[in-house]
């Protein structure tokens, strides 16, 4: 994976990502303007109630006072009062919609990249992550529209607003009220960085705690049975002790921030207060100048406590946006690249010294060469790891070769398109995957065409699991998965082959599908299967002999090559693997056989 | 063994009194940072609501009455009480910080000693990611109650009343008139915080909607290509995202129109201020310094009301996390060491069931007075149908569950006598689906004994035939098991849990055999490695296989709690009785699958 650099032309790259995150915002750039400006104007209104305020009081202590004037300063502030709740209204309004656009766009973009991925991304990262990129970056990046940068200009509109409005007042004054400001800022952000380092060893080890729960609870039968209860309470007490240090460490920070921040702000204020009094009394402003400055000075100086803290939600939220970003940047596949044919498949293959790895240096087949003609089926044999799962996924170019070609009736296979080509396979796994939906819309997921319900019944009977499907409460229309019913795995079995019936394809590859499903049911199944591979090029992957024998030609996969090619009759009197695991299971038939008739 | 249906435990209810005082009784030894973070945040709150009363002061007695002397006199009083405030604020982020780290790790620590001493039957009706929440959300939800949202309790309503006081103090009549404002403001902050919490509820649920969506699309995304139904998925969610756009804008929208409200309020109380001030002052009846700190005091009191709602449903929220907590807490283990119960250093191995009566719940027996005595180093192999009561038994032998009616003697003795954890330790128990845990395979192995050393443990897993396969791996005996063992076949975590039995070193072996289906060679390995296992001990083993039966010295027939047949495989055979049957319809299958 790409680590994100952040060290680097940090000044150059802040513009960039700001460039960039401006960029985002797509058609709503216009709303999200309109939300800054309507907060500077609520800003700004708040400063000009601080000047009415002035002038009433000042009024008033010049003591010409009529219940009029009084009544007019009212309805001027009740004005401006009303005007920025407006306006504060309108901002929020503004920033709420294109916050939660972005995040709803970004949600869907991410969703269908996540489908158009190749495998060999899927491969090496791990679903939580992809997903915590979906949900919580998404949602750090919405709350930067949302929160932060509102958050931050509002800062700024504060501060600059109220130091125009002081330097209007008296400037010697206003320029005395920010001595103490950049010590502030300094002061916020030297903290906010440890705390947010804190903050994220803190994290780290409540997920650490967490996997540690998850572990002895899941297996909590073994601790049980090995009596090592008091091993796994040690084991949790140290991590469980690591987290409460770090916590304290967190709390540290903060006790010694915030103390020392309100000092540092107090004294500022205090100090000008006191000094604007002095130059009050010395007629040098008015009464109701001083009040409104007080207000005012309060205003530039509080909030600066947070700036650190929101400046560096801004980086963390930027780092969750390229986290995003990273992702949507993987080109995903072209399901459009190449040509199609007008017609389906003929289903003729040949695999030419076809060598394909997942990792360099770490081969997993090597130089195939395989001759495969149309409608032939083909048993592949061998142990877990041999290379077995991985051939069969070439063909609908789930992974791209290293070396080699493979041919579909003289077509090169990277020729044609991969919308065309997986349209034309099947495939039914040994753990088949089902969605969330009824099972008539698991059944139909994949078909193009017009299907009556009579033909989805068919291929159910065909499959050994209409009976079973109407068994339950709701037919074809039960939902299955977490909310619905939960199937066995012989089922789900029977269901993915009754889709791959439905779907029509015209190369099959069954990869070791009739695991979960009893002999019993496996020998009404195969009568199936064997209609069903009638006239289509088929794969099989078994381990058992008997699903294997009737095969047209047999493939022996060890370490990534074919080892033995061959009909039943002709591998089992060449001596290999073919013919030993052939002898263990039948050494085994037989004893049985010779078990029941002695008695 | 069927599969287990859960349900969720049955919570107690409790008095919100008693709730309250355990919560705060969580607190322990702990109990002065309680109280020192109570204290500190009460001052506080009085200090931060003098600071407008002397500000007041200072334009009342100090500028207009033009005394200088006064200015600098309340100006001191004021830094003192900010540097009153930072101590208060000190103390109330340290105590309250400490106290809620301390107490959530001994909270967490109480919860998991107590899940370990509790019974087989407590996990039989409660999932583990039940006891998962408890021990996370649940006990954190708790911790926050006893610190900051206490905290933010006492601030709020200190913060009120403290600004009520002095404004009374400033000037009564004014101050009749806020308290006449402050409860509409009070209930209308309450109701509309109420509506916008609602919409982020929904938020929230919509929220798992679409990650549980990312997270089948990513798990599914090899049958989505092969089947090409990219375009078709994306639309359904698209649904799904667009109502929780909608949703999260209707939150931002009033939550946008909340504080503009609040405010405007504030502003009209302000303007009635100013209004009736303004008559007021002409009869002298209060400062301009009095209404400025009115119109503070106003504003200070709008923090606490405004986030009033949120309070109120984090601790609603809380309660019910407490709720569970205490009930996970309050269950009691159903099996008990007694006091008198002795350690043991060994088994040889004789195990005897006198009259054993079992059912696991009160209306379906599950054994039906069993008789039976193993003798030492005899293998028993248990076969019968599904449910008849064979997992049952291999459960009760290591007292994972006791007998209702009837005793079981170890080498003699009611096993009642014995500590739970010696006789454990001297049980060696393989699960059909072994769980393996995270870490090294190495660490998995020495699971069953920590003190092994490599030596040891190679040469256990070399009797269990799993070397073969581990040193094959790309980092051998420190590769990654995965959580739950995930990273290796089904097959291969088999052998590594035999590995792990062979260490452990057990006397007596309790095999539930596995069913699934495993490729031809590794199948042939986990037979020779469980053979090495069972040798020279006394072994009951629920038989799945033709060969484990075979070598058995004992099989018993378990048919509906009872045994109905015994003996050896001839013997049983030629009685053409129950095992008859039950072999020639069973083992069919095998036969054809072979």
């Amino acid at each position: 994976m790409r680590k994100h650099d952040g060290g680097r032309d940090k000044r150059e790259s802040t513009l960039l990502v700001l460039k960039t995150l401006y960029r985002v915002l797509g058609v709503y750039k216009k709303t999200f303007i309109l939300a800054l400006v309507a907060l500077g104007i609520a800003v700004g209104l708040s400063t000009a109630g601080n000047f009415i305020i002035r002038d009433a009081v000042d009024v008033l202590i010049a003591e010409q006072v009529s219940g009029i004037t009084i009544i007019g300063f009212a309805l001027l502030f009740l004005a401006t009062a009303l005007l920025r709740g407006l306006s504060a209204f309108i901002s929020g309004k503004c920033c709420a919609k294109s916050a939660e656009k972005v995040a709803f766009k970004f949600r869907n973009d991410l969703f269908m990249h996540f489908q158009l991925l190749p495998f060999s991304y899927h491969d090496r990262m791990q679903t939580g992550e992809l997903i915590q990129r979906a949900t919580s970056d998404v949602d750090s990046v919405r709350k930067f529209y949302y929160e932060q940068i509102p958050g931050v200009i509002r800062i700024v509109f504060l501060f600059t607003i109220n130091f125009v409005a002081i330097l209007f007042l008296h400037w010697q004054l206003a320029l005395g009220s920010i001595v103490a400001v950049p010590f502030i800022i300094l002061l916020s952000l030297l903290f906010f960085r440890k705390i947010v380092s804190g903050f994220e060893a803190y994290q780290n080890q409540e997920g650490t705690l967490s996997a540690s729960i998850q572990e002895t609870l899941s297996g909590i039968r073994v601790v049980k049975a090995f009596a090592r209860q008091e091993w796994e309470a040690k084991h949790f007490d140290k991590i469980n002790a690591e987290q409460c240090r770090r916590g304290k460490v967190l709390v540290i920070l903060h006790a010694s921030f915030w103390p020392l921040s309100i000092l540092l702000c107090g004294t500022q204020f205090i100090a000008i207060a006191t000094i604007g009094a002095y130059l009050t009394l010395s007629g040098d402003i008015s009464y109701g100048t001083y009040i409104a400055f007080t207000a005012m000075v309060a205003s530039i100086i509080w909030p600066l406590q947070e700036l650190g803290r929101m400046i560096i939600e801004l980086s963390k939220s930027s780092v969750s946006f390229f986290r995003i970003k990273e992702i949507l940047d993987v080109e995903g596949e072209d399901m459009e690249l190449g040509f199609e044919l007008k017609h389906k498949l003929k289903g003729n293959i040949t695999f030419k010294d076809v060598s394909f790895s997942y990792n360099e240096g770490v081969p997993i087949l090597e130089d195939i060469n395989l001759q495969i003609r149309a409608g032939e089926n083909i048993a592949i044999l061998g142990l877990t790891g041999s290379g077995k799962t991985s051939l069969v996924n070439l063909l609908p170019r789930f992974y791209d070769l290293d070396k080699g070609r493979i041919y579909i009736d003289k077509y090169a296979l990277s020729s044609l398109t991969k919308k065309y080509l997986r349209e034309n396979i099947g495939m039914v796994e040994q753990e088949p995957f089902l969605f969330t939906a009824t099972i008539k819309e698991n059944l139909l997921f994949g078909v193009k065409r017009e299907i009556t319900q009579k033909e989805v019944e068919r291929a159910a009977k065909m499959a050994c699991i209409h009976k079973t499907i109407l068994s339950f409460p709701e037919g074809y229309d039960t939902l299955i998965g977490e909310k619905g019913v939960s199937l066995s795995g012989g089922q789900r079995q029977r269901i993915a082959i009754a889709r791959t019936i439905l779907k029509d394809p015209k190369i099959l590859i069954l990869d070791d599908s009739t695991s979960a499903i009893d002999a019993k049911t496996e020998r009404k199944i195969q009568e199936a299967l064997d209609q069903l591979m009638r006239d289509r090029t088929s794969f099989i992957i078994a381990h058992r002999i008997e699903t294997l024998m009737k095969a047209d030609k047999i493939i022996v996969m060890d370490k990534g090559k074919i080892v033995e090619t061959g009909r039943h009759d002709e591998l089992i009197t060449r001596p290999g693997i073919y013919k030993k695991i052939f002898q263990i299971q039948s050494d085994f038939a037989k004893e049985k056989e010779h078990e029941k008739t002695r008695i | 063994m069927k599969k287990r249906e859960y349900k969720e435990e049955k919570l107690k209810h409790f008095k919100a009194r008693t709730l309250f005082l355990r919560i705060i009784k969580l607190s322990g030894k702990n109990w002065p940072l309680l109280v020192g973070f109570l204290v500190c945040i009460g001052l506080f709150s009085i200090s931060q609501a003098s600071e407008t009363y002397l500000l007041k002061n200072v334009i009342d007695i100090g500028i207009a009455n033009r005394d200088l002397d006064a200015v600098f006199y309340y100006m001191t009083l004021y830094f003192c009480v900010i540097c009153a405030n930072a101590v208060f604020v000190f103390g109330f982020i340290f105590f309250a910080g400490l106290l809620g780290e301390r107490s959530l790790q001994s909270l967490r620590q109480k919860m998991f000693d107590h899940i370990m001493t509790l019974s087989f039957s407590y996990f039989d009706r409660t999932s583990s990611g039940w006891l998962f929440s408890r021990m996370t959300s649940d006990a954190s939800r708790i911790t926050e109650l006893l610190t900051w949202m206490f905290l933010d309790g006492i601030w709020g309503t200190m913060n009120v009343t403290a600004a009520m006081v002095f404004m009374f103090i400033i000037n009564w009549q004014l101050a009749l008139l806020v308290l006449i404002i402050l409860p509409i403001l009070v209930v209308s902050a309450l109701k509309f915080k109420g509506l916008i919490i609602r919409e982020y509820r929904q938020v929230r649920a919509l929220n798992s909607q679409v990650t549980s969506n990312f997270s089948e699309t990513i798990s599914g995304v090899k049958v989505i290509k092969s089947l090409g139904v990219e375009e078709k998925n994306a639309k359904n969610f698209e649904g799904v995202t667009d109502s929780m756009y909608k949703t999260s804008f209707k939150a931002g929208f009033l939550s946008a129109l909340f504080l503009p409200a609040v405010q405007l309020t504030t502003a009209l109380g302000v303007c009635i201020v100013m209004w009736a001030g303004g008559f007021q002052f002409e009869s002298g009846f209060i400062t301009v310094g009095g209404i400025k700190a009115f119109i503070s005091y106003i504003i200070f009191m709008l923090w606490p009301i405004q986030d009033l709602a949120r309070v109120y449903a984090n601790m609603q929220r809380s309660f019910a996390s407490a709720e569970r907590v205490f009930t996970l807490l309050d269950s009691r283990a159903e099996i008990v060491d007694q006091k008198t119960a002795k350690k043991i250093s060994g088994i040889e191995g004789k195990i005897e069931f006198k009259h054993v009566h079992f059912a696991y719940r009160r209306d379906v027996k599950v054994l039906k007075n069993i008789n039976l005595t193993v003798k030492p180093g005899e293998m028993i192999a248990l076969v019968g149908p599904t449910g008849g009561g064979k997992t049952t038994i291999t459960n009760i032998i290591p007292r994972f569950y006791e007998p209702q009616k009837g005793k079981i003697l170890i080498d003699g003795v009611d096993y009642r006598k014995i500590t739970q954890r010696s006789l454990q330790d001297k049980i060696g128990i393989v699960l059909q689906t072994p769980h393996l845990f995270s870490g090294s395979i190495m660490e998995n192995i020495r699971y069953g004994r920590p003190d092994a050393n490599k030596h040891e443990i190679i040469s256990a897993s070399k009797k269990a035939h799993a070397h073969d396969f581990i040193v094959r791996l790309a980092d051998k005996y420190d590769s990654e098991a995965g959580e739950g063992g995930s990273m290796l076949s089904v097959g291969q975590r088999q052998l590594v849990s035999i590995a792990r039995a062979i260490l452990n070193n057990p006397d007596v072996i309790i095999l539930d055999e596995a069913t699934s289906s495993i490729d031809t060679l590794t199948e042939h390995l986990i037979q020779m490695g469980l053979q090495e296992l069972l040798k020279n001990r006394t072994s009951i083993i629920v038989a799945h296989r033709l060969s484990t039966i075979r070598n058995a010295d004992r099989i018993l027939v378990i048919e509906d709690g009872k045994i109905k047949e015994q003996g050896a495989h001839a013997d049983l055979m030629a009685l053409k009785g129950h095992y008859y049957s039950l072999y020639t319809r069973q083992f069919e299958d095998e036969l054809l699958r072979a």
